[in-house]
């Protein structure tokens, strides 16, 4: 379930659009200079391949409840991240196009939550990290995904939160929201995380050179890339750090905007209509200024009829009845045009 | 290339991990001619087809079109000689509709897009799938895809062509359309296949594969109505050789 | 999703092969049409309502003039809606500032959003789903070289949608396999999972290693041509600036309010 366009402002949607390209344009460059062309049928097919597995769940044992693989991680293991981003790009896109999943102002946002975080921190600084030396152990393997996948998916959710919150379009306090998505994501993570374990084990015992294919990981060919020295162990701890603090201590950390927090003290009942003006609405009103020639506009001449309480919800009974009959409008001339031989 | 004869010098294949899939095959083929390779399952009749283009290199011994042998800096000579239908064709068929997939060789061989456009059209007409050009493949029955298949490849004129169990999975009136349009190709025709009613229709000659090695080369009827040898080597005598009609 | 689902979805790909004025105009112009579309509608005051009634006139007339049954729109937006709504609700939730009071009814912040969001939703999801009916994915795809997208990532966009209805019959086939030999159990357990999808990559790799020998075969040697564009016609921009002045336009004034006074004007000048 990807993020869809109600929840996602313009502003914010367009923002993610333009990473998201520039990092679809910076890995289709690096898969250019990829010397084996094969890797392009298989792009295709291991997206088909994401979208079928993401259709069969596995029960949980204990739980009498089923989950299912997202895919980045094990896209990762098998294309390395370039590749593996366009694919899971590209998987996005056809979702959001012909399934509505996610929408199509959102898919900036969903491409970077669900790409760059499982491409680009998850599998190269988790994943390889612990499985770089070649005598890994089935269990170091199974873990590594766990965490891997997990911190991917935490990552992601805050990247949800974040992108929701600065649109500001749900009422959702940020609290409760980061509340219910990070254990939710925590748990995913830890399933997504074994099941690819599971199977990537499974492939080194049955298939193990489709783990090292070359061109996949454009650092060497032989598979996995060289540590870069004494910096590995700071990196780690750091990552884990992160994750414990982003998933636990989030609740009473203070390292976020302030702003965000705004919105909390503003909805705790006043009844005043405040005008809407989130913290970060203010702070993108500069960019806002430009990017809006559409000032909203009052008709001020609305009366009420008598006996009506006045109501101010920045709209009037006009706007009521009128957006009624303008429906009625909208829709009767839209089935007008109905060229009559389509006329059932 | 010299009236296109197929030759294979001693050829043998073996692959990464040390199965030996053909050792020593001799045979020449002139140009015209229809020559159907069976064998049961695991004799090299795939392998054989493979490199029969290029996409596998014999480990001892030559392959020959025309005189020239298939090594890297001549397989491009091969791959615009040879026209190779593969068994599966959702494997084949992997452009979004059937124009686009018979155009994809086509460019490949930097045609001018008029002469691809004519191509094109007349390849649909001969095969007669005109109808479902704008089609995607995956709409398509299994014989349809076989023809469109078998059109991709046509399209690029090759003066051979291969195929690999060309009639699996076709339902007889598909079969039977198969089999018609292949007798009125005057290429040069190799079949690999189980289908020995077919073979009999489509094949005057026969190679006779087992356990890689070359068994039998020669006329059909010949080598099909033996039945000792068959079935020595995984196969049977086809009904339609069993029972000779008088007035056949 | 099962075996016989996925002979709905491929229902939408045969909408898309009709004749209508819309089917034949540009697939960039349309793709972008829809876009600006979804983009200026989110760009409203999440509060608003009323301003959004005029934007049903674009989804109307796509449907009414490309001829597409309302029925095989609404199939594909009913299952996702209960998403939309399980996002939406927590706004009359936690967004309790009263607004208005209409006898017993009490009108809060939360519900207009709520219906907004809805709204909002509805008008973007159907116009993507009218985008695909009309053109078709692969249209779609080709026409995204006019935004200069890069050729790989189309390519991925056609061949994953290509071989999509292959890998989701093969999984369901093998699934339904597995469940037959596991009585009683509606999943299968993890261990059957991870052999299955374990399997299946394995065959999903070969088929691409196939798939690629068949390239090459056709001489395919690394470059992504894809299929040249139709040029813009007249008609294509006619489309674009038409919708556009009024997706502009309906956003700056909202009709709703100006259709409503002149009615209630009216509807005063005679009592």
């Amino acid at each position: 379930m990807h993020m869809a366009d109600a929840l996602i402002s313009p502003q914010v949607g367009g923002t993610m659009w333009v990473i998201s390209a520039g990092f679809i344009a910076y890995c289709a460059k690096k898969i250019k200079q990829c010397l084996n062309p094969s890797i392009i049928p298989l792009m295709g097919i291991l997206g088909a391949f994401v979208f079928a597995s993401q259709m069969i769940n596995f029960s949980i044992p204990m739980t009498g409840s089923s989950g299912h693989i997202g895919g980045g991680l094990i896209l990762a293991v098998l294309l390395g991240p370039y590749a593996g981003f366009i694919t899971i790009a590209s998987v996005l896109t056809v979702q959001a196009l012909f399934f509505a999943d996610g929408g199509l102002l959102a898919l900036g946002c969903n491409i970077f939550n669900l790409g760059f975080f499982s491409m680009f921190i998850a599998y190269p600084l988790i994943y390889k990290k612990i499985t770089e030396n070649k005598s890994s152990s089935y269990t170091t393997t199974i873990l590594a995904s766990t965490l891997a996948a997990t911190a991917g998916l935490i990552l992601g959710a805050i990247g949800v939160v974040v992108e929701t919150k600065l649109s500001g379009i749900t009422a959702l306090p940020f609290k409760t929201f980061f509340a219910l998505m990070i254990p939710i994501h925590i748990a995913i993570g830890i399933i997504e995380g074994i099941a690819t374990g599971l199977i990537i084990t499974a492939l080194l015992k049955t298939r193990p050179e489709i783990l090292s294919q070359s061109c996949m990981r454009p650092e060497t060919s032989a598979g996995y890339s060289t540590p870069i020295p004494g910096s590995r162990p700071v990196l780690f701890t750091f990552l884990l750090a992160t994750i414990i603090t982003g998933g636990i201590a989030s609740w009473f950390a203070s390292t976020y905007p302030d702003g965000l927090e705004w919105s909390i003290s503003r909805l705790t009942g006043s009844e005043e209509v405040p005008p809407y003006e989130s913290a970060a609405h203010q702070k993108l009103e500069v960019i806002q200024q430009k990017f809006s020639f559409m000032p909203d506009y009052n008709f001020k001449e609305a009366e009420t009829p008598e006996g009506w309480p006045a109501i101010s919800m920045g709209t009037s009974l006009a706007g009521i009845v009128g957006s009624f009959i303008t429906l009625l409008i909208a829709i009767t001339a839209g089935f007008l045009l109905k060229p009559s031989k389509n006329r059932t | 290339m010299s009236h296109h004869i197929i030759e294979f010098i001693n050829v043998s294949f073996k692959y990464p991990d040390g199965t030996e899939a053909l050792s020593n095959i001799s045979f020449r083929l002139e140009h015209g001619c229809s020559v159907a390779i069976i064998g049961a399952n695991g004799a090299g009749k795939s392998t054989l087809t493979l490199l029969l283009n290029g996409c596998l290199y014999p480990s001892g011994g030559e392959v020959r079109i025309g005189n020239i042998p298939l090594l890297k800096e001549t397989v491009g000579h091969f791959r615009k000689a040879v026209g190779m239908i593969f068994q599966n064709p959702d494997d084949q068929l992997f452009m979004p509709t059937v124009e686009e997939d018979i155009a994809f060789g086509l460019a490949n061989l930097k045609l001018p897009q008029e002469e691809v456009n004519k191509r094109v059209a007349e390849v649909l007409k001969i095969t007669g799938i005109e109808h479902l050009r704008n089609k995607p493949p995956y709409r398509l029955s299994a014989g349809e895809k076989k023809i469109v298949s078998i059109a991709g490849v046509i399209a690029m004129q090759p003066d051979i062509l291969v195929m690999d169990e060309p009639s699996a999975n076709l339902d007889p009136r598909a079969r039977r359309h198969l089999i018609e349009l292949l007798k009125s190709f005057t290429h040069t025709k190799i079949i690999a296949t189980h289908d020995m009613e077919f073979v009999v229709e489509t094949c005057q000659r026969v190679i006779l594969l087992s356990k890689g090695k070359l068994v039998a080369d020669g006329i059909t009827t010949k080598i099909l109505t033996n039945e000792k040898l068959m079935s020595e080597h995984g196969l049977e005598t086809p009904h339609i050789l069993r029972h000779i009609h008088p007035h056949s | 999703m099962s075996l016989s689902g996925i002979r709905n979805l491929k229902n939408i790909d045969d909408l898309a092969g009709g004749e209508s004025f819309i089917h034949k105009l540009h697939p960039a112009v349309k793709t972008l049409t829809t876009f600006l579309f979804i983009v200026i509608v989110m760009s409203f005051n999440p509060y608003k309502i009323t301003p959004l009634a005029p934007f049903f006139l674009y989804p109307v007339v796509i449907l009414s003039i490309s001829g597409i049954p309302l029925k095989q729109i609404l199939k594909p937006i009913i299952p996702v809606m209960p998403f939309i709504i399980f996002v939406a609700i927590f706004n009359p939730f936690f967004d309790r500032i009263i607004l208005a009071r209409i006898g017993n009814i009490t009108i809060t912040r939360g519900m207009i959003s709520f219906f907004a969001i809805m709204i909002r939703s509805l008008l973007a999801i159907s116009s993507v789903f009218l985008l695909i009916a009309t053109t078709g994915m692969y249209r779609v795809g080709h026409a995204l070289q006019l935004f200069k997208v890069p050729p790989i990532f189309i390519t991925q966009i056609i061949f994953t949608y290509r071989y999509l209805f292959v890998l989701l019959e093969e999984i369901f086939t093998m699934q339904r396999a597995a469940l037959l030999r596991s009585p009683a159990n509606k999943h299968v357990s993890l261990k059957d999972y991870r052999y299955l999808l374990s399997s299946f990559i394995g065959r999903s790799i070969d088929k691409s290693s196939r798939i690629y020998t068949a390239m090459l075969a056709r001489g395919f040697n690394g470059n992504i041509s894809l299929q040249k564009i139709p040029s813009l016609k007249f008609h294509d921009i006619i489309f674009l600036s038409c919708w556009c002045i009024f997706f502009i336009t309906a956003r700056i004034w909202n009709f709703s309010e100006i259709t409503g006074t002149i009615i209630l004007k009216f509807t005063k000048s005679f009592l």
